[in-house]
């Protein structure tokens, strides 16, 4: 997908401006506070309904004003053209609205236009707890299979309900039984699709990683299950749904005391664990701050390939200030494969200025000046 | 701070208690009220009063009537040995307004819903298991909310049912709604970052 037009109303520092694009890469330049993350985080309003910082609608609205409007023109790949609306108004709150089908609501929108993200945040991908793993293998799942979303919704009620019903202690059995049945079939389904994920995953990255070339061993994402300690059949190439039925519900029967007395559910796929490897130790053991960013640069570039397989639409790419801390080989091994990828993904890059880029010609440059800054800033 | 005399708060209070009603849904009600006449009020009142008064469960099927056992537990028309499985009153009024089911009905006054202190025994499970255990039932259809609370009642009454040996059927349902997941990476990496903990 190729986002043509931009249009920003009372959006952060941009009162009235649109931009428009063209596909491949597309580089935003300009000192800060001139709105060039803005632009990025407009685009991923539009696909996923809100912005990838952490901050809330109302930090959004320009200042003085009451709300703000996205409007976002794309062309899919065979030709069609979308324009998709988000307006938000302080006392109104958010409407969503798209040229096929009128009002939408958050849900609906998800998948539509699908975007890939890189920002500095992401280190916490390598560095950080393990629930930052699950959560972005889960968010690239639900954006590709709904029934995977319906599976996160049931597990994570089960799981509720489960450790209610054990803090209350004896005495209900027979409905314990029941929430342990529908929290089995849950973590099966969620097991099963984090498992065919990272298979598949890794062999994108492999590939990716190796034309990247950044001096490292393999970069894997590893999947490891602590919690199912009984391994009969389980762990084989092709992940037996029956054998790990089996086995969650024999563990489920074992760790019944245990339970009761911690008063928590000790088993499910809330205690899987994800770790970026290069070889066999956590890949930020072993890689400079350089490689790091040029393999958060692959997992991305390796995201975007597993959306587009699976929804048949090419992703846009948003990167945030990716050259940052990059020294000079770097960023120009960065740059030539952001251009080269662009061909297949349209391509968003902000960066302060374009100087320290060999080919920024072959960027569309948007540089965004003094003028359009804000006071705010 | 009460601005309010105390019979205008009394009012307010008592319409804010209600499900969707908030405080200021309840004034404007309470300013509203005291603009109208008397008889207007005193009608409002007298209706609910005897709302309570003369409706009550049906000892049958549990749903609201005003006589007992209610209209369709003893109506002649019905196939007596169907029995259709719901959460709330208002579930059999929207199956009843399809006009396409025949059988009985049987009220469960909510789901399993441990967060929300539901249990086995707050609903009217035994009663039901009493029904079909009394015999003259052949099948017995769930049509409970599609929630994960719906489904995993279900699950449990198919469990308790199935040593009777009548039919257990559902009624199909399309995906549920009311999902509210949150999917960002982005928002749990800016809690990391925040330093506060994840809890499992
Ligand atoms: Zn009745």
């Amino acid at each position: 997908m190729t986002v043509t037009q931009l249009d920003l109303e009372h959006f952060r520092c941009h009162t009235h401006t649109t931009f428009a694009f063209e596909p491949g890469a597309v580089l935003i330049t300009g000192p800060n506070g001139v709105g060039k993350t803005s632009i990025l985080e407009a685009i991923n309003i539009a696909s996923v309904s809100k912005s990838f910082l952490p901050v809330s609608d109302n930090e959004l609205v320009e200042f003085n004003a009451s709300g703000y409007r996205i409007t976002t023109h794309v062309r899919h790949d065979l030709g069609a053209a979308l324009t998709i609306s988000i307006e938000y108004d302080q006392a109104g709150g958010k409407r969503i609205s798209t040229s096929a089908g009128g009002p939408t609501t958050a849900q609906e929108l998800i998948g539509l236009v699908p975007c890939v993200v890189l920002t500095s945040l992401h280190r916490e991908l390598f560095i950080g707890e393990p629930a930052i793993r699950r959560s972005f293998v889960d968010r690239v799942l639900a954006q590709c299979f709904s029934s995977y979303k319906h599976a996160l919704w049931r597990h994570r009620t089960a799981l509720r309900q489960r450790n209610r019903l054990l803090a209350l202690g004896h005495g209900h059995d027979s409905e314990l039984e029941v929430w342990t049945d529908e929290l089995i079939d849950a973590s099966c389904e969620i097991v099963q699709r984090r498992w065919q994920f990272v298979v598949r995953f890794n062999r994108i990255l492999n590939d990716t990683a190796q034309e990247l070339d950044f001096n490292l061993e393999t970069i894997t994402l590893q999947y490891e299950l602590p919690w199912l300690y009984i391994n009969d059949g389980v762990r084989s190439d092709s992940l037996d749904l029956e054998a790990l039925r089996t086995t969650m519900r024999a563990i489920a029967q074992e760790l019944q005391a245990v339970e009761r007395e911690r008063m928590t559910t000790q088993w499910g796929p809330q205690r899987d664990v994800l770790t970026f490897c290069a070889g066999q130790r956590p890949l930020y053991t072993v890689a400079s701050q350089g490689q790091q960013k040029l393999a958060l640069y692959a997992i991305k570039l390796t995201e975007a390939a597993y959306i587009h397989h699976a929804l048949d639409r090419a992703p846009i790419l948003l990167l945030d200030d990716v050259f940052a801390d990059l020294d000079s080989t770097n960023i120009g091994l960065l740059e030539s494969f952001i251009l080269e990828r662009s061909r297949q993904w349209q391509t968003f890059v902000s960066a302060p200025s374009a100087a320290s880029l060999r080919r920024r010609l072959d960027f569309q440059h948007i540089p965004l000046g003094k003028s359009a800054e804000s006071l705010r800033a | 701070m009460t601005i309010f005399s105390p019979a205008i708060e009394r009012a307010i209070e008592a319409l804010s208690s209600l499900p969707t009603i908030g405080r200021k849904s309840a004034q404007r009600l309470v300013f509203h009220l005291l603009r109208q006449p008397n008889e207007q009020v005193q009608h409002l009142a007298d209706a609910l009063v005897a709302l309570k008064a003369s409706v009550r469960y049906c000892s049958m099927c549990f749903t609201f009537t005003e006589q007992d056992p209610c209209t369709i537990c003893t109506s002649p028309n019905r196939e007596r040995e169907i029995l259709c499985v719901v959460e709330q009153p208002s579930d059999v009024f929207a199956i009843e307004r399809t006009g396409e089911y025949r059988g009985l009905y049987h009220v469960l006054h909510g789901s399993l819903d441990p967060l929300r202190g539901v249990g086995a025994e707050q609903l009217k499970i035994e009663p039901l298991i009493e029904r079909v255990r009394n015999g003259g039932v052949t099948e017995v259809i769930f049509a409970l909310n599609p929630t994960v609370e719906g489904e995993v009642t279900t699950h449990y009454l198919t469990k308790a049912l199935q040593p009777f040996g009548v039919r257990l059927t559902r009624i199909a349902r399309g995906v549920p709604v009311g999902m509210d997941l949150e999917f960002a990476d982005e928002a749990t990496l800016s809690r990391a970052l925040a330093g506060r903990s994840n809890v499992q």
